[in-house]
């Protein structure tokens, strides 16, 4: 069996890593989208913005399980 | 210095007699900010001033030869526009449009012959190269010839004598493709032609040489001669139209800006509501002009108008001006960039020039970094006047970030001095740095306790790399905790906010609802954790805060509240980025300078050099991302996080009736 600290590493990766991916899918479209709009309106900047990094939350939470996995190296 | 300008609402009403006389006073007041008409069945709209079609003609023929000439500097002069003066303009703009025309045309006409003399030289060349050129010349009934380019390889001499056995073909090498002549029967043309096209054949005009001299030399010489001529003739052309350029650049410029100015007075009342004897304007001033206003207004028109204060209704979309303190002004360009507050919000620039700089500094967080930045920043905005605001939002970063480097005790990534260096500094200058183990430097604290390493560890409050505090049990990265506390504290502040513009847009139970619900629903899940923490504390009452907070959500916000639950521990958790991105920064500057430089620089002689060019590339490098990260780390945190919950933005910039001025 592998090294419990290396799998404990691979595991916060994965973690982190597979969550900032699924949230750039989600932001790549809605992003595109945002600018767009902008290009035709300059006062909806704010609202894209705020729309944009709405998946934010899927990499937070992601990050908050790595931190905690790796606390468990200790 | 947390809102904006108050504004009045301000009527003008009068008969048209006197609209002349409101619109040169309300331009020279320049307070007045204009709103538009919009066309209904009471009031149509105005129509501009009679002089307006003359100032307008004019302004064209300035602004044309302004482009035709080539001008680029803008003036800025004004001066009020007499009777007197504007016909002297327009008499002179006249003149100087019909004479530049004029020499414009006469130069087109020039460079159109030179460029057909040159075209007809080419061809004379061309000919030069084949024999039998004097029948193109002659022209002849019975030959036709055909002339041109054909590609190199070609089985044309074949081709043709399938059709004919009367035909002549001379040709050239002529650069890549050859040039070829066939003389052939005229009834084969036809058939000829459609053989030659099959080898790329583009054809070569002859008309033009027919009737010319036999002698081709003469000919040549005729038209290099015209042709020198002509040159000659463009070139004082150009000459005399630059001349004229700079002598009258200047006045040009000084009357497009004048006459752009009355032009916009002169149709200034297509925004204006009239009837056929009568106009009303409606607009905004500051409310502190107001008083001057009035007096002014009617003094010119000896009170033969009314000029009425209306009441601001909650639709109206009053113009913004933005009234911050001198420290805070260049930090107005951040919140230009978003979005200008609506008219009573709050305008957070102020707050903007405390916590900015602050996330900024937290980021970077190097003295050497932050000097690097000072002097960078000072440089450019010698260079690039423009963006002024924008530099002074950094140079203040930079500052902040050299007194963080100071807390953190990094300098250009270094956090101590070595054995060596730190004794000579200790005996030598007084200045004694703590001794410490060095356990990462060595590999490990076991092998730096066997080898005996110290070094000297420059002074600081807080480790970034290698402090830890310990949360709910979880050892975590202290920098990470100190990130996620700023984080609360600023989106509690920014609720607070919301809370106060709530109450002034909507009152204090609309208020209630939307803001002070997410603070119940914080104090909810504090309590429901406390008993984790070790207080003694029901976990029942935990859940019955938290359920409270989200009844009063659901009222406050609606169902779109309640799903947005997450986005606040979100919220409070992004701000750990303060953090992480400050250790990336200092894990690749500890890399730069101990892994990658210390190597070279250990192995001595030429490979110090090297060393050095290592170490000043890699921390450019890590300056520039530290640099670009911190500064978008940062406004994003205060555009997303914290105006999220208090911001509307979309304000309407204040643009008051008048000459522009540079703001």
């Amino acid at each position: 069996m592998a090294d419990v600290n290396g799998l404990i590493a691979v595991g916060a990766g994965l973690a982190i890593g597979l969550s900032a991916i699924g949230a750039g899918i989600a932001e790549n479209a809605i992003g595109a989208a945002a600018v767009g709009a902008m290009a035709e309106k300059e006062e909806l900047f704010g609202k894209g913005l705020l729309l944009t990094v709405i998946p934010e939350t899927l990499v937070l939470f992601g990050l908050v399980i790595a931190i905690l996995i790796i606390g468990l190296a200790a | 210095m947390l809102k904006a300008e108050r504004m009045s609402k301000l009527k003008i009403l009068g008969p048209d007699t006197l609209m002349k006389k409101c619109i040169e006073k309300l331009h020279e007041l320049n307070v007045y900010h204009i709103i538009e008409h919009k066309k209904d069945e009471e009031l149509d709209i105005g129509s501009p001033l009679k002089s307006g079609e003359e100032l307008s003609a004019t302004l064209v023929k300035l602004r044309t030869i302004i482009s035709k000439l080539d001008i680029k500097k803008r003036a800025d002069f004004q001066k009020k526009l007499r009777e007197k003066d504007y016909a002297e303009i327009k008499k002179k703009t006249d003149q100087l449009h019909s004479e530049i025309s004029k020499n414009l045309e006469g130069k087109k006409e020039l460079d159109k012959r030179a460029s057909a003399i040159n075209g007809e030289l080419n061809l004379i060349e061309m000919i030069d190269k084949i024999e039998g050129h004097d029948i193109f010349i002659k022209g002849s009934n019975y030959i036709f010839c055909l002339f041109g380019f054909v590609k190199k390889k070609n089985t044309i001499k074949e081709d043709i004598s399938k059709i004919t056995s009367e035909f002549q073909i001379e040709s050239v090498d002529y650069g890549r493709k050859s040039l070829l002549a066939l003389f052939i029967e005229k009834e084969k043309t036809a058939q000829a032609q459609e053989i030659l096209s099959k080898y790329g054949f583009d054809e070569k005009d002859l008309s033009s040489l027919k009737g010319l001299n036999v002698s081709l030399t003469k000919e040549v010489s005729s038209l290099k001669h015209e042709l020198r001529a002509i040159e000659t003739e463009s070139r004082n052309l150009a000459r005399k139209i630059e001349r004229l350029k700079n002598k009258e650049a200047e006045f040009l410029l000084k009357s497009e800006a004048v006459i752009a100015e009355e032009v916009k007075k002169a149709e200034i009342p297509l925004k204006f509501g009239a009837t056929r004897k009568s106009f009303m304007v409606t607009g905004y001033v500051p409310s502190r002009m107001l008083q001057k206003i009035r007096k002014e207004l009617n003094d010119i028109t000896n009170e033969r108008i009314c000029v009425t204060e209306e009441a601001v209704t909650e639709t109206d979309k009053v113009p913004v001006k933005l009234k911050n303190s001198r420290i805070a002004r260049p930090f107005e360009w951040l919140i230009k960039l978003y979005g200008l507050p609506i008219y009573r919000e709050i305008d957070p620039t102020s707050l903007m020039f405390i916590t900015f700089p602050l996330f900024f500094g937290i980021m970077l967080g190097d003295v050497g970094y932050g000097a690097a930045t000072l002097a960078i920043f000072i440089l450019l905005k010698k260079k690039l006047p423009s963006l002024k605001a924008f530099f002074n939002i950094m140079i203040f970063s930079s500052l902040i970030t050299i007194a963080f480097g100071f807390v953190f005790g990094e300098y250009f990534g270094f956090e101590h001095l070595s054995d060596e260096k730190g004794a000579w500094l200790c005996s030598n200058t007084g200045v004694c740095f703590d001794k410490v183990m060095a356990g990462h430097a060595a590999g490990s604290e076991e092998m730096a306790e066997a080898a005996e390493v110290y070094t000297y560890d420059f002074p600081r409050l807080l480790n970034r790399m290698h402090g830890e505090a310990t949360v709910l049990g979880y050892t975590v990265p202290s920098v990470l905790v100190i990130g996620a506390l700023i984080g609360l504290i600023h989106i509690n502040l920014s609720l607070l906010l919301g809370f106060y513009n709530e109450l002034l847009a909507h009152g204090i139970k609309a208020a209630f609802l939307e803001k002070v619900s997410w603070i119940v629903m914080e104090a909810g899940a504090v309590l429901i954790v406390a008993p984790l923490l070790g207080m003694n504390i029901n976990v029942f009452i935990g859940i019955a805060v938290f359920t409270l907070s989200l009844v009063l959500i659901y009222l406050g916000e609606g169902a779109k509240g309640v799903i947005e639950l997450p986005t606040m521990l979100s919220n409070i958790l992004s701000y750990t980025r303060l953090g992480a991105v400050g250790l990336a920064s200092v894990g690749l500057a500890i890399v730069i300078n101990e892994r990658l430089t210390m190597p070279f620089v250990e192995k001595g002689g030429l490979f110090i050099l090297l060393g050095i060019f290592i170490l000043v590339l890699g921390h450019v490098i890590n300056l520039a991302l530290g640099l670009l990260g911190s500064f978008l780390h940062s406004t994003r945190l205060h555009y997303v996080e914290f105006f999220s919950r208090f911001y509307k933005g979309g304000g309407v910039k204040y643009v008051p009736f008048g000459i522009e001025r540079e703001s």
